[in-house]
């Protein structure tokens, strides 16, 4: 009796597991055999012609480039500032958790929400227009929260040691920093980055209102009324009611283009990410 | 150079347990190898020996607790009345159930003092309300704790002090009913009254149990064992260099690394 | 220096939180005064009449979000049992990085395959009970099953592994077989963190805006008389996420109350999601040992 519900409980958890991992892994390969034939050189660097149904993304990934670049760079000082800030800067462990407990909320915000917030501040407000700026923006935003833990986690596991020998080397606070904190989170700040960025690549609600639209753009010229093409919108507009099917399998290419950058971005984090498991664990 | 004693005599009573040919290899390096012991009924078996020379890996091994730590190896036999651990198709948990072990950490789980006593015997067979009681009763009584925890079993077991949820962990282990009671360095984490009262424990025990205990407290063994083996460091992996009955080892030990360990212990 | 731009940057970064909240409860505020507490209590939204009840796409919400995560709780918590407790090392550490890569996929990219394969599985499926189209609320839940099943099993696996070893090593040393271990040790312990897991999935599910958009109807105005029946959960509907995301929300602007009721809705989805946040992420940390 004890036996079988030995073998039974084995039994079930495997079946939901194989089930959980073959339902994804189905997923894309479903996007692969669809969208693969549609994806070669051409349609990597070619615009869009008849409205998707011919031509290629060249813009749409250029676009998306650009809002992740603003995103970016956006998202760095804001992030750094605010891990420094729960680690160094503010010592009791109320006002560090407060702080940590706002970034785990401000990670489970709707994307909509950022998307509306900047469509209310930077397009209508600041009277941009749909901008890449504001995408970029609103972007940043979302990224904080992943950017700021990843370094957190970083530097919670900087050795004690190291702090210490620089302390009693007589360097202060902001020095350490410098010296010792950050060159060893670094890290964190890449991993956290290669994360968000890979979400925010993705994301088609925080820039449908503020960023993008769907032909007709290529190089933004400034910062008002400068919106660009990219590449998870773009999909976004083909999938509804119209369903062409000369649209087919470019449709699915670019599926395809999108899931591999974002899993592209996934990937390369992992290394650094399974090396700080693995010394946790340790 | 052979070992510097004989193992012991076979006697008239066969023994309880037996370790032939033992050894326990991790990452293909060996930790103890050429282990053989036997344990009679009723005895207080002791192994001494510097840290690190494998007595807490010996002992797992002898309840196939070793099974469950990634990397070990167990090659050679151990025998329990004269039946193989180690053949293909033991019921490993019946096993576990004959074979108890008593931590260095006493390990309660969070729930009540009446729910730990029965942790494992209650999946063992149907309990009826009243011999759930009774037992619970009868195994605190033999470990010495009940007086100081009649009035609240329903209490979280982690409210009680270190030395009270080790006789809790011994407890639990009785009321299983081993007939073997492993103990790996029982009383390291305790103060010394504590102490005293595990080792008085031990010493009542023996009526109805076996135990095998592994101290590096030699005082300690001088005050509770039978019989000891000492686990030392030959060529860089554990073997049993000395085994002889207590006396005979503390006071006119024979091995070279027998006479080193104790003159610094 | 360092010290004051730390702060700095974290104050730009804070106060912009602090100013989304605030334009959402500001902006919202003109629909609040045109409808009281019809607005969350109404089961009508025509905007051309000023009429804004949102009733209707706060059940469509909770209602897909409660499938979802009934749907993929079970399958969730079977997986993270195996990877956690039945797994060697090395091969739980492959499946945790697969499902998480999986996790990566863009909501878009379900929405397309919500498309493909869902709706005429729906549709068919349901043949009897004669809906109108394959995009349904539970299409919708049934996509939103399989985005947040990650995270589920992400999660449930972290709380499982958090329960000492020595606890586990205990219970096997008095003889108990390893599902008893785990159903009387392991999964006990880590209920916290398994509710957690629970409530940061529902959260997810509850804001994803364009995989519901594509496959959930977008049908205004559809409160049920049985909320709880099949044959409600067999029609289109209308999520909040599905409301903003459409085209609503581009004419809404010029209109203060028309606007306030298109952020009012924003807001009401900030306090769902920021309620279940909250909550689970409370629930996790107060299992620290």
């Amino acid at each position: 009796m004890r036996k079988s519900l030995d073998f039974l409980l084995a039994t079930i958890t495997a079946f939901c597991a194989l089930v959980a991992v073959a339902l994804l892994v189905g997923l894309v390969a479903v996007i692969a055999q669809r969208g693969g034939p549609a994806v070669n050189w051409g349609f990597l660097t070619e615009q869009i012609r008849l409205v998707g149904a011919a031509g290629g993304i060249f813009w749409n990934l250029v676009g998306t480039l650009i809002l992740l670049a603003s995103a970016l760079v956006v998202c760095l000082p804001l992030s750094v500032g605010l891990a420094l800030v729960e680690r160094v800067w503010l010592q009791r462990e109320g006002s560090r958790r407060l702080l940590r407990t706002l970034l785990y909320t401000l990670n489970g915000v709707p994307s909509i929400v950022f998307g509306l917030f900047g469509f209310v501040v930077f397009v209508q407000w600041c009277g941009w227009g749909k901008s890449w700026l504001s995408g970029g923006l609103v972007l940043a935003l979302m990224m904080i929260p992943t950017v700021t833990v990843s370094l957190i986690e970083r530097l919670k596991a900087v050795p004690a040691k190291y702090v210490e020998a620089a302390a009693g080397l007589g360097l202060n606070r902001a020095q350490i920093v410098w010296a010792v904190l950050l060159p060893q989170a670094w890290g964190g700040v890449v991993t956290g980055s290669l994360l968000g960025l890979a979400r925010a690549a993705g994301e088609v609600a925080p820039i449908m209102f503020t960023a993008t639209i769907f032909a007709g753009a290529t190089l933004p010229k400034g910062i008002k009324e400068s919106p660009v093409l990219s590449l998870p919108y773009h999909i976004f507009i083909l999938a509804q009611d119209s369903f062409d099917p000369s649209v087919g399998s470019k449709l699915w290419g670019a599926a395809l283009v999108l899931l591999a950058l974002v899993l592209f971005l996934s990937v390369i984090a992992l290394p650094s990410r399974l090396k700080l498991h693995e010394e946790a664990n340790v | 150079m052979s070992d510097c004693c004989p193992p012991p005599v076979a006697t008239d009573v066969a023994p309880i347990l037996e370790a032939r040919g033992l050894e326990v290899r991790a990452q293909g390096r060996a930790l103890v190898r050429k282990v053989n012991f036997s344990v009679r009924r009723g005895q207080v078996f002791g192994l001494i020996g510097p840290s690190g020379a494998g007595k807490s890996t010996l002992l797992r091994a002898l309840n196939r607790l070793a099974d469950l730590i990634p990397g070990l190896r167990v090659s050679g036999d151990v025998r329990l009345h004269g039946q193989s651990i180690y053949a293909p198709g033991t019921d490993v948990n019946a096993l576990r159930e004959k074979v108890g072990m008593l931590f260095q950490q006493p390990v309660v789980f969070p729930t009540s003092i009446a729910e730990n006593v029965l942790f494992g015997a209650k999946r063992l067979r149907r309990l009826s309300r009243g011999e759930r009681a009774e037992l619970v009763e009868s195994a605190l009584t033999e470990s010495a704790l009940w007086d100081e925890v009649k009035d609240r079993l329903k209490h979280p077991a982690t409210a009680l002090s270190v030395g009270q949820q080790q006789r809790l962990c011994l407890a639990r282990t009785l009321a299983v009913k081993s007939e073997i009671i492993l103990m790996d360095e029982p009383t390291s984490a305790l103060d010394p009254k504590a102490t005293q009262a595990i080792e008085e424990l031990i010493l009542r025990l023996k009526e109805r149990h076996t135990i095998i205990i592994v101290t590096h407290n030699v005082s300690q063994a001088r005050r509770v064992t039978d019989w000891i083996a000492c686990v030392c460091v030959r060529d860089g992996v554990g073997e049993i260099v000395e085994s002889a009955c207590c006396d005979a080892v503390l006071d006119n030990p024979q091995c070279r690394e027998v006479i080193e360990y104790l003159s610094h212990a | 220096m360092t010290r004051a731009l730390s702060w700095f940057f974290s104050l730009v970064a804070l106060g912009a939180v602090a100013l989304l909240v605030g334009v959402f409860v500001w902006q919202s505020l003109p629909v609040w005064h045109h409808e009281g507490w019809g607005y969350v209590t109404g089961t009508k939204w025509f905007f051309r009449q000023k009429e804004f009840g949102t009733l209707p796409m706060i059940y469509s919400t909770v209602i897909v979000g409660l499938i979802a995560l009934v749907l993929a709780a079970p399958l969730g918590f079977g997986a993270a049992i195996f990877t956690a407790e039945y797994l060697p090392r090395r091969a739980r550490l492959a499946v945790k990085v697969l499902i998480e890569l999986l996790a990566g996929v863009p909501s878009v990219v379900y929405g397309l395959l919500g498309i493909l394969l869902l709706r005429d599985w729906i549709y068919n499926l349901f043949e009897k009970f004669e809906p109108l189209s394959g995009d349904t609320l539970l299409t919708a839940g049934v996509l939103l099953a399989v985005m947040i099943l990650p995270t589920i099993v992400t999660l449930s696996d972290d709380a499982l592994r958090g329960v000492s070893s020595a606890q586990r090593r205990a219970a096997r040393g008095l003889g108990l077989t390893h599902a008893e271990t785990v159903l009387s040790i392991a999964i006990p312990q880590a209920k916290r963190g398994l509710g957690a897991a629970l409530l940061l999935a529902l959260g997810r599910a509850l804001g994803e805006t364009i995989a519901v958009f594509l496959v959930v109807g977008r049908q205004d105005n559809n409160m049920p008389e049985h909320i709880f029946s099949l044959r409600a959960w067999l029609e289109a509907g209308q999520t909040i996420t599905s409301k903003l995301g459409g085209s609503e929300t581009n004419i809404a602007y010029g209109d203060p109350v028309h606007w306030g009721a298109m952020i009012g809705l924003a807001l009401l989805l900030l306090i769902m999601t920021g309620t279940v946040t909250l909550l689970g992420t409370g629930f996790g940390k107060r299992s620290d040992a």
